[in-house]
């Protein structure tokens, strides 16, 4: 085994094409669009990707004005934001959100940045300044068979400039109301012609919104949101024919979040990951990537506990391309995940996975290519220390086999159209909270009683059958996208609720699997821009979501747990903004129709309509030719407050920015 | 059953279908200067990479310097570009890009990447060719067998975006 690994490394080293990382930038000026790995793991034209696949540019990102990446990301059609508080925000695709979305896998060059414990996104403690995002590619639907267990509802990969190709630098400080002051700063730094370094660090304080439906204990709990972080990075060619990079991040953030149960509290995380990426060009044998990282994360929830998750992951590939029409890619993953039980401390829960994944891009044809994806992963959970009653041991001793797959028929019937067809089979894994990772036990005159998680809790399978139209429109310099999907998920998991299980004879509450649902959707969206330096769009998404829960019969639900109707139905958004190379002004508005979230009430939860209601958020800034710009940005400017949540309702944000660079 | 003969759906699917049943496929025009500027970029993906400014030859019929000079001009800076006639030398050129229809394969050296239209890139007579489309986008088009033949090699990024042929 240890020859075989050493001749392989040793093949590597002596073909002599130099591997690159990719390099976006020169990519996307060649070819006239952008270019994504995300969907199938392959190199691809956005046209040519078999997913509904949106890039935000950074020349996007810049025109929004906007200081923070839920509010740009919801300028995707299809993308939901629910926001609970000025720090904390939920996205959902496609009509599927909730407190602590556990449907999203979130990545930031490729290293995931969601946090394990829950597999919810807080984006306060993502290390990266918008001003050196190269692109956001966000992959809407299913995604299990490229990422694994967590891309369910969609992936959304932030990919950050390359110290080997970009040399960009940003300071920038900001000020507004409610108390905003932010700092930040980043740097690419070609040190020499192989050898670049990154370096970016910032901090954010606001003061928490102050008006909506929460209760004067959840008052007492709210926390001004206050967030840091510094990443530094060094990519090298080592051989001509290898590449390493190094990254090592830390961010620490409070603010007042919700929880799976539906409560506000003051949270406080700090998370540090250190990652490693070897790529090698190892002539016909293929592009071969290595890539280990760990991520920590420490994490309390006021009132509630503390504990502290690690999550390992060492993945290796090797992208092949065979002869003129096939490319094929195989993967092997392993992954580690180690809790801290909380909030009753005194043991630990962990899980292995396995996984091996196959892709295989066919291009049957000049205008017609098929690309289908296979992922099998193997998960062994393991469980030490204090016993947590009712659960023994043995209830542990649980492995769970999962098969994902992402298939796709691209074709390009002219120049200018496309049509496309795709499925995707993906499985949510069971947090490890929900695993069990959570327990509280209390003693009550019949004994202890427990609020627990469930180590027999079965992931959700979640299916999707797609077709997608894309036309380029020369004529306006953009682009028509139409995508119409069907959704199924089965075994939905739901958190602590007030109804009762039986667990080896005792009566506990815990996580169930509570029924299935399923959706419709249908998603339109058109860009163009002009010579005068005018650009538009406009999108429009519609979902119509229907729950076959086992729970939640009568009028007061038992779980925190709805889809149908926890969405808008119909989102409409137009934007239109002007640039002159050093003014630039943009205007964003958008309006959703009602929706209808859960909220606790004596004996469970209960309904919570909101409105629906407008949005709209403007921006105005002048570069000048020294490199700095001045910027000033309304955000949710409409109305004073706009309830965005069952919680917090979202205030009117005005804020100032300058930035140089250098 | 539906009513198919609906105006509205009917519209529709003309609107889908015809561009799909009435496309004649890419132009195969000859290299000019937005496309041969656009050719150039192929030049970042070389292996090894070569240094900037990189020499180009532009190679034109006899008698047509002029649209030799009229491509050149529209080069930017990343090239030293120089317009060869005919027969002329071309050694020193990190690529060729034929402009007209003269065969340079037998002049060429290894190491050195054809660039041509798609008629000489089909032929093997080139190893890449551009096909700008009206979006904007741009394809490339690599003959692999000419490129193996010429000894030249891109970046693997770059070569699973291209169209091979």
């Amino acid at each position: 085994m240890k020859k075989t690994m050493l001749l392989g490394a040793t093949a590597l080293l002596a073909i002599g094409a130099q591997a690159q990382t990719i390099n976006y930038t020169a990519l996307q000026d060649a070819f006239g669009q952008p270019v994504t790995t995300s969907v199938t793991g392959k190199p691809q034209v956005a046209a040519d990707a078999p997913a509904a696949l949106h890039i935000i540019t950074a020349a996007d990102i810049r025109a929004t004005g906007l200081d923070n990446l839920p509010d740009i990301l919801a300028r995707v059609g299809g993308i939901d934001l629910l926001r609970w508080g000025a720090g904390g925000v939920d996205i959902g695709m496609r009509g599927y959100n909730q407190p602590n979305s556990p449907r999203l896998l979130v990545l930031l060059n490729g290293r995931q940045v969601y946090s394990d414990h829950y597999a919810l996104v807080n984006w306060s403690t993502i290390p990266v300044q918008l001003s050196e995002i190269k692109q956001i590619e966000v992959v809407k639907g299913p995604v299990g068979a490229i990422y694994g267990f967590n891309a369910v509802a969609g992936v959304i990969n932030i990919i950050t400039q390359n110290p080997l190709y970009d040399t960009d630098g940003t300071a920038t400080a900001r000020i507004g109301n409610n108390g905003t002051r932010e700092i930040g700063l980043s740097k690419n730094l070609k040190v020499s012609e192989g050898f670049g370094l990154r370096f970016s660090a910032g901090y954010k304080e606001q003061d928490e919104f102050s008006q909506g439906a929460i209760t004067a204990v959840e008052r007492s709990r709210l926390l001004d949101p206050e967030s840091s972080y510094v990443a530094i990075g060094a990519l090298g060619q080592l051989t001509d024919s290898i590449q390493a990079g190094l990254e090592l991040t830390r961010s620490k953030m409070k603010q007042t979040d919700i929880t799976a149960t539906n409560g506000l509290y003051g949270d406080d995380y700090l998370t540090k990951s250190a990652k490693f990426d070897l790529v090698g060009d190892a002539g016909d044998a293929g592009l071969i990537s290595f890539t280990a990282y760990r991520n920590w994360l420490d994490f309390e929830y006021f009132g509630i506990g503390k504990s502290d998750v690690t999550t390992s992951v060492v993945q290796l590939s090797d992208l092949i391309q065979i002869g003129t029409d096939h490319t094929v890619k195989i993967s092997g993953e392993y992954r580690r995940n180690s809790m801290g039980r909380f909030p009753a401390p005194g043991a630990t829960i962990s899980y292995d996975v396995w996984a091996l994944a196959g892709m295989w891009d066919w291009r049957l044809t000049d205008k017609l290519s098929f690309t289908t994806a296979v992922r099998s992963d193997w998960l062994d959970l393991n469980y030490s220390g204090a016993a947590s009653p009712p659960y023994v041991a043995s209830d542990f001793d649980r492995t769970i086999s999962k098969f994902s797959v992402n298939s796709g028929l691209v074709y390009k019937a002219t120049d200018v159209d496309t049509l496309r067809a795709t499925y995707g089979l993906a499985n949510q894994l069971p947090s490890i909270l929900e695993l069990g990772g959570f327990y509280l036990p209390t003693v009550t005159a019949a004994g202890i009683f427990a609020s627990a998680g469930n180590p027999s809790i079965k992931p959700s399978k979640v299916q999707s059958y797609e077709l997608g139209y894309d036309r380029a429109l020369a004529a306006i310099n953009g682009g028509l996208h139409l995508s119409v999907f069907r959704q199924t998920t089965d075994d939905i998991k739901s958190f602590l609720g007030s109804d009762r299980s039986v667990v080896n004879g005792r009566p506990a509450s815990i996580v169930i699997n509570a029924g299935d649902s399923a959706s419709w959707g249908f998603e339109a969206a058109f860009d163009g821009h002009a010579t005068n330096g005018v650009r538009y769009g406009a999108s429009y998404s519609w979902n119509d979501v229907n729950d076959d829960l086992t729970v939640n019969k009568a009028a007061i639900a038992t779980r925190p747990v709805k889809f149908e109707g926890a969405a808008p139905r119909h989102k409409l958004q137009g934007n239109m903004g002007w640039s002159d190379g050093a003014l630039s002004t943009d205007l964003n508005l958008s309006w959703q129709s009602k929706r209808t979230l859960l909220r606790p009430v004596t004996g469970g939860y209960g309904p919570f309509p909101i409105d629906g209601t407008w949005t709209g958020t403007a921006s105005i800034g002048y570069q000048f030719e020294t490199g700095t710009e001045v910027r000033f940005t309304a955000s949710d400017f409409l109305h004073t407050e706009t309830a965005l949540g069952s919680k917090l309702e979202t205030e009117r944000r005005v804020y100032a920015s300058v930035s140089q660079k250098f | 059953m539906r009513d198919l003969r609906s105006p509205v759906r009917h519209g529709l699917l003309a609107g889908l279908l015809m561009p799909m049943l009435t496309w004649a496929g890419p132009a195969l025009a000859a290299v000019d200067g937005p496309t041969a500027t656009v050719a150039i970029k192929a030049l970042n993906f070389l292996q090894p990479k070569p240094a900037k400014p990189t020499p180009v030859s532009l190679v034109v019929d006899s008698g047509h310097a002029a649209t030799g000079d009229a491509v050149k001009s529209a080069l930017g800076a990343d090239v030293t570009a120089k317009v060869v006639e005919g027969a002329g030398d071309v050694s020193g050129a990190v690529a060729v890009i034929v402009i007209g229809s003269i065969d340079v394969s037998g002049k060429t050296t290894a190491g050195q990447l054809i660039i041509g239209d798609m008629a000489c890139m089909e032929a093997g007579k080139c190893a890449l060719a551009v096909e700008r489309q009206p979006s904007g986008a741009a394809k490339y088009h690599v003959n692999t067998a000419a490129l193996a033949k010429a000894g030249v090699s891109f970046d693997k990024n770059f070569q699973m975006l291209v169209t091979a042929h």
